[in-house]
């Protein structure tokens, strides 16, 4: 049982990209462990990624029923090398990190994906997962590629008069 | 005066290319933070805002520091010593759109029933839209609805408001989650 610090940017550590889990090893269940632990002990939290404790493995930690609106949901996921194969629709949701304390912004994500992993045995498995739990995994597995909402953000304001012309 | 002061430097100025790097170049070249700033293109003026803080300095010296840009780039600057700020609201997060022809009141009597039921507007933009011979008016607001007003109908008085002055409106809550 270990409550791990969650990085702030610019913590450098943040921008790293992770590397894939070729084993289930002491060290692997460790990072598990304590990626559940600071989560849980977050109160709010609904997901965690690897690279936000400073352990450069691609696993994340998510459970979008944490959300009392979330609905539908997978309830608590261990995902190991997760990779998001397959996008469908656009929801726009204004999102936070723990990792940038302080900052909410407005993100563009996929309503609806596929998402491929291994579970804590490295089986192979793929999820159906939408709205809430969709944007959340896609924004965890981002955290896997050192990429933060902050990549994405696409205003702070609302975006209605933006005009766009196509020739 | 040593406390950390803060001060609104406003601008307004037909646009071109540069405004924004002339004007930080002297908040850098002379040591003020760059607190909080919003800036927008208005019927092809760029209008900004920035709240800006340093050590030891009155408005009017801040003023000063800007004198030689308002000759060079015939900018005027606005320049205002901030007080305290008020209590940030806290509430759930809202969108209202308001649009239809052009009429003379729509923000008023928007802003107007927010304002006697207490709602705070977070951002506001309106625009003039469509074709000269039929204007559209749009009008985008965010607004904080604290807990207790939740579910008392502010909803509906705004869309009676709306369907009395010949528009449409579109209200929707923000979803803001820490992931």
């Amino acid at each position: 049982m270990a409550v791990r610090e969650v990085l702030k940017y610019p913590d450098p550590r943040l921008k790293e990209i992770a590397e894939d889990v070729v084993e289930i090893n002491d060290y692997i269940k460790q990072v598990i462990t304590d990626l559940s632990d600071t989560m849980e002990a977050a109160g709010h939290s609904t997901g965690i990624a690897a690279t936000q404790i400073g352990e450069n493995v691609r696993i994340v930690v998510a459970d979008a029923s944490k959300n009392s609106k979330c609905e539908v949901n997978h309830g608590r996921l261990v995902l190991i090398n997760p990779e998001v194969i397959q996008w469908e629709g656009m929801i726009q949701f204004r999102e936070g990190c723990m990792s940038v304390p302080d900052y909410t912004g407005n993100v563009n994500r996929a309503k609806k994906i596929l998402l491929r992993y291994q579970d804590e045995n490295l089986e192979q498995k793929v999820i159906e997962a939408e709205d809430f739990e969709a944007v959340l995994l896609q924004h965890e597995t981002d955290h896997l590629d050192g990429t933060l909402f902050l990549d994405r953000v696409i205003s702070k304001r609302t975006d209605l008069f933006r005009r766009k012309k196509f020739k | 005066m040593n406390q950390k002061n803060l001060f609104a430097v406003t601008l307004i100025a037909a646009d071109r290319p540069g405004i924004v790097a002339a004007v930080s170049k002297i908040f850098y070249e002379n040591s003020f933070n760059i607190e909080d700033s919003s800036s927008t293109l208005l019927q092809g003026f760029f209008s900004a805002i920035f709240i800006v803080s340093k050590e030891g300095v009155d408005a009017d010296s801040v003023k000063k520091i800007f004198a030689p840009l308002e000759k060079t780039m015939n900018i005027d600057f606005n320049v205002q010593a901030m007080s305290e700020a008020g209590v940030k609201p806290i509430g759930e997060h809202f969108i209202i759109s308001v649009y239809g022809s052009d009429k003379p009141g729509i923000v008023n009597k928007v802003a107007e029933y927010l304002a006697n039921r207490e709602i705070n507007i977070l951002d506001l933009q309106t625009k003039v839209a469509g074709s000269e011979k039929s204007p559209i008016y749009l009008m985008v607001l965010e607004v904080i609805i604290d807990p207790k007003m939740m579910g008392t109908g502010w909803e509906d008085d705004l869309k009676k408001i709306s369907r009395d002055m010949g528009t449409d409106v579109n209200i929707r809550q923000i979803e803001t989650y820490e992931f």
